[in-house]
């Protein structure tokens, strides 16, 4: 299955095909968001208004989260098996987790301020979320170090398997160290924390980003596989040029 | 918004301004390149055309070139 995606062409075809349904859904699904964010949710006993911070901040965690360990397994699956399309897929992702994960941290900022009396503190959760942007900028940055477009996948790669260990750093930093953060209310072996209410504009938002995430990927990753192919026609003719002039 | 509408509104702003210049910049990017690409793959085949017409011309001047010399 992974390895007949492998093919460029193939996988596009398969992307063209997926791309206006994510499309849909991604209007559809944060539209629908929007409005039990704003119109149908009611304000939270203790933290009043400012809970509606919530349904733009944690799903973005949790994209930002997601984004990663997509990269992580695309660039193994690049690493391991050589598949082109799959290290065109990580460095397609990794400009879309990094701006979720800007969105998290500014607006966890802005969340923390009127509810904890302060910006920012350096507690486990917030620092191992402030290292994954600065993973995601590594990440970029050492893909687009080298001429040889093939050694920059190969080094982000390899950062970004090293990087994945920051991932349970995150989700158990609540749990492992004291925070100011508090810990998992949605994702516990119980039921969730947090009522229905609440809790649909929150998973649609989360949703919604999902799929706003896949059509992004899809598109990035078409700009990617032309840019390619600019680039092998443009050495082509360089070489058919040198060749020509050489005779 | 309870006094906090500054930080409700910049929180969800940011996050407007921030995927919308995401998805912009992604579509324009994938359209430049893939108008780039239809360009060049456009141009290939021209090129080859041409290569092949020079090919032709000069095969058709070399077999003409002994019969110029018989007569």
């Amino acid at each position: 299955m992974l390895h007949r995606f492998a093919n460029p062409t193939r996988f596009l075809r398969l992307a063209n095909a997926v791309l206006p349904w994510a499309t849909g859904l991604t209007i559809l699904l944060i539209g629908a968001g929007l409005y039990f964010a704003f119109g149908a949710s009611p304000a939270d006993y203790q933290q009043g208004e400012t809970v509606r911070i919530m349904y733009i901040h944690v799903p973005s965690a949790w994209m930002a989260m997601f984004a990663y360990a997509f990269i992580a397994v695309a660039s193994a699956v690049g690493l391991i098996w050589k598949h082109p399309v799959a290290h065109v897929c990580a460095l397609a992702a990794a400009p879309i987790g990094a701006c979720f994960t800007l969105i998290c941290l500014t607006t966890g900022s802005l969340w923390g301020k009127p509810m904890w009396g302060t910006w920012w503190v350096w507690d486990a959760r917030l620092t191992s979320v402030l290292v994954l942007f600065f993973l995601y900028l590594g990440f970029i940055a050492l893909a687009n170090a080298f001429d040889d477009a093939a050694r920059g996948e190969k080094a982000s790669a390899i950062l970004a398997l090293i990087g994945a260990v920051n991932l349970p750093i995150i989700k158990f930093s609540v749990d492992w160290w004291n925070t100011l953060h508090q810990p998992a209310s949605i994702s516990r072996i119980d039921m969730p924390a947090v009522h229905t209410s609440m809790l649909i504009p929150l998973l649609l938002m989360a949703v919604g980003f999902t799929m706003l995430f896949t059509v992004l990927v899809i598109i990035r990753a078409r700009a990617e596989l032309a840019d390619r192919r600019i680039n092998a026609l443009r050495s082509a003719r360089i070489h058919a040029e040198t060749a020509h002039s050489g005779a | 918004m309870g006094g906090h509408g500054g930080f409700i509104w910049s929180s969800w702003g940011i996050a407007l301004v921030v995927l919308t210049v995401l998805v912009v910049t992604s579509i324009k990017s994938m359209r430049a390149r893939e108008r780039e690409l239809a360009r060049m793959e456009a141009e290939a085949p021209r090129r080859r055309r041409r290569r092949d017409t020079q090919a032709d011309t000069a095969t058709a001047s070399e077999k003409a070139t002994p019969a110029e010399g018989n007569q």
